[in-house]
């Protein structure tokens, strides 16, 4: 999400530690994992907006080749491709899709995540995709 | 067929709207156009292959540091069990301040001087047992009666630095004795970057 472990470790903290703050003010009408994701997202989403370089930047930690055997070797630089693609997506658009694509979380719990409407969720994780496979398919050993 | 996003087929569909069956892997509903079209069909299975690494990607173990649960719960703990300074005890009760409130009102203080950019977290040296603050701020007990703060922060670019840090801790020392009673013995200044405007 930060592609910073520091950062990371520092939103995870100001999350957990908001989280406890906030306990008494947790309403029963949301899922409490909802309501956690929700604050680490503010969370990222503030440390994000202070950065002067968005889109995202590159994550430091990203799989490398070395002493991977031949045959792996491809979907290690395909997962790679994919992290330096998503990473340079616009905040706006990659949170949603990792809160789909990895933390697998449905339309609507991401909505409530991000307080938006579940259209502009809809919306931008299709043209977040769109953005991944256009980059993808110039990446790709295939392309041109 | 090669196939990418933004193109029109020779069915007359554009593709972009198949990105998403591909994505979800889920088919084109029965008895639509595109579940029963060749060009469209085609269309899904090469996005299907160039999703397949992003499944991939989404379903990798991420690699975090091994004590990297371990470090944020004990900077929780601590924040939460963070020092309390006594401002003020009267026969209606005492006032109480932790150094994670002082924390915060040093790093509101620092960002209002003109020439600092951003109060930033310290990369260098960190200290997470001494880290009792947020927002970049660390507080240090001195003793019973003053505090120290230490603050990282982003500079704008043509001012002098020393000048700028002499600002802000007069600021930031200003501040916690308005705001909160407590006296800071000293204020150490990391500037550990510089906001240099685009030129663009």
């Amino acid at each position: 999400m930060l592609g910073d472990t520091h950062a990371g470790e520092d939103a995870a903290q100001d999350a957990f530690f908001a989280a406890w703050r906030s306990l008494g003010r947790f309403r029963q009408d949301a899922k409490f994992s909802t309501w956690l994701y929700r604050i680490a997202m503010n969370r990222c989403l503030r440390d994000l907006r202070r950065r002067k370089d968005p889109p995202g930047r590159v994550p430091e930690d990203l799989p490398t080749s070395r002493g991977v055997p031949e045959t792996e070797l491809e979907t290690a630089e395909s997962i790679r491709a994919v992290s330096v693609a998503v990473a340079l997506l616009a905040a706006e658009r990659r949170i949603p899709l990792l809160l789909r694509e990895v933390e697998g979380l449905s339309y609507d719990q991401i909505a409530e995540v991000l307080g938006v409407s579940m259209t502009a969720v809809k919306s931008r994780i299709y043209r977040a995709r769109l953005d991944l496979v256009r980059t993808l398919s110039h990446s790709g050993p295939d392309a041109p | 067929m090669m196939v990418g996003p933004w193109q029109r087929l020779p069915c007359g569909r554009a593709t972009d709207g198949l990105v998403t069956y591909a994505a979800e892997g889920i088919g084109a509903p029965a008895g639509s156009h595109e579940a029963g079209c060749e060009y469209c069909q085609t269309a899904i299975d090469e996005f299907g292959r160039l999703w397949l690494p992003v499944r991939r990607w989404a379903q990798r173990e991420v690699d975090l540091p091994d004590d990297f649960v371990a470090t944020v719960i004990a900077r929780v703990r601590r924040i939460v069990q963070s020092p309390r300074h006594v401002v003020s005890v009267s026969s209606r009760g005492a006032t109480t301040v932790t150094s994670w409130v002082l924390g915060l009102i040093a790093a509101s203080a620092a960002r209002q001087v003109p020439g600092v950019a951003a109060i930033t977290p310290s990369r260098a040296g960190r200290q997470p047992a001494a880290r009792f603050g947020a927002e970049g701020a660390h507080v240090h007990e001195v003793d019973d009666a003053s505090i120290s703060v230490g603050l990282t922060l982003v500079a704008r670019t043509d001012q002098s630095l020393p000048d700028l840090a002499d600002a802000v801790r007069r600021k930031v020392m200003s501040s916690i004795a308005d705001q909160a009673g407590v006296n800071v013995g000293s204020v150490d200044i990391v500037v550990d970057d510089l906001d240099v405007p685009d030129s663009t």
